[in-house]
């Protein structure tokens, strides 16, 4: 679902560049989607059940029209942009998979592991279960462990 | 953490991770899932839609135990499109959040869940944009009642529509 979308937005932006090109307007440039949260998570396709309400967290600050016509597109599909998501709390070293890029915009996913730490630091009570899941079904390396600790993620509390 | 606390960790999340497997099973959870997806209020893949009425204490049983989600969802389902649910008698609390919410009030929590989230889905469900309306009660004068009177007469529109269009010359013309 979010990489159709994004294909509607690079087409968009496309078309918005032709003309702009004719007017004789700045164009717009390449763009990156970070998307974090839940919907990363369904997008991850992971081992366990995952079921998300129809709020879109991108963590990057885009410019503002861009945001309004991915919103817009992400609305004709019932879902939308989250407008809190850039305020999110994500450990600096989150890494992104990128999975799709168009001419113009590209698309990355937060890897579960980073969108799972910042659940557990930002609201550990709601999200026991997905992480109990996350730690049950998924393969749990060291370095999870370390980041917990760096940013004082009480596990113990699950 | 140490490697031993680290793996008592796994041990208990996947303990919780089982009874979370046998849970899913129970049909309370497909139904209200599934209405949920049905009404595209909620994405789960592996739900199949259903289109039947909710009850308040399956929702709240599938909140609590499996999927906090719905909690965030409920005091809105109250509000917006409560023909999703039977007119079931409705918990102290979440009569409180309702009225609450109703008064655009999002100080507290309902069951864990912070009042914003719940609020955030006010607009997004049922019309969407559209909040509830307020309740209102406020003196005029006999003159002033005379007036909306008949304004109310010649127009043929209830008091309160000429009062919501007053607001909205009000508006325009500042």
């Amino acid at each position: 679902m979010l990489t159709q979308s994004i294909k509607e937005l690079d087409l968009w932006i496309q078309l918005e560049n032709d003309d702009a090109l004719e007017a004789g307007r700045p164009l717009i440039g390449k763009v990156d989607i970070k998307i974090i949260g839940q919907a990363a998570l369904l997008e991850a396709n992971l081992s366990f059940p995952i079921a998300a309400t129809q709020d879109v967290d991108c963590f990057n600050r885009i410019q503002s029209n861009i945001w309004a016509k991915f919103n817009e597109i992400l609305e004709s599909k019932g879902k939308f942009l989250d407008p809190h998501a850039p305020e999110a709390w994500m450990p600096t070293e989150t890494e992104y998979e990128l999975v799709y890029k168009g001419d113009f915009v590209s698309l990355f996913i937060a890897q579960p592991m980073y969108v799972i730490l910042s659940k557990a630091k930002m609201a550990m009570t709601k999200n026991k279960n997905l992480i109990a899941e996350y730690l049950a079904n998924e393969v749990i390396d060291d370095r999870f462990f370390e980041l917990a600790e760096k940013y004082q993620i009480k596990l113990a509390d699950l | 953490m140490t490697k031993g606390q680290r793996q008592e960790l796994l041990e208990r999340a996947k303990q919780r991770a089982k009874v979370l497997e046998t849970l899913r099973n129970d049909e309370r959870y497909h139904h209200v899932m599934g209405r949920l997806r049905y009404e595209n209020m909620i994405d789960a893949p592996g739900i199949q839609p259903r289109n039947f009425k909710l009850r308040i204490d399956d929702i709240l049983w599938v909140g609590e135990n499996i999927e906090p989600r719905v909690l965030e969802l409920l005091p809105a389902i109250l509000i917006k499109t409560p023909r999703l649910i039977y007119k079931d008698k409705i918990p102290k609390d979440l009569q409180q959040v309702k009225n609450k919410l109703l008064r655009g009030d999002t100080e507290g929590k309902f069951r864990d869940i912070p009042l914003e989230s719940c609020y955030q889905w006010i607009p997004r469900l049922g019309r969407k944009d559209k909040l509830p309306s307020v309740r209102k009660i406020f003196y005029l004068s006999a003159q002033d009642d005379q007036i909306l009177k008949s304004a109310s007469k010649a127009t043929k529109q209830p008091e309160a529509q000429i009062i919501r269009d007053a607001l909205k010359k009000f508006l325009t013309k500042k």
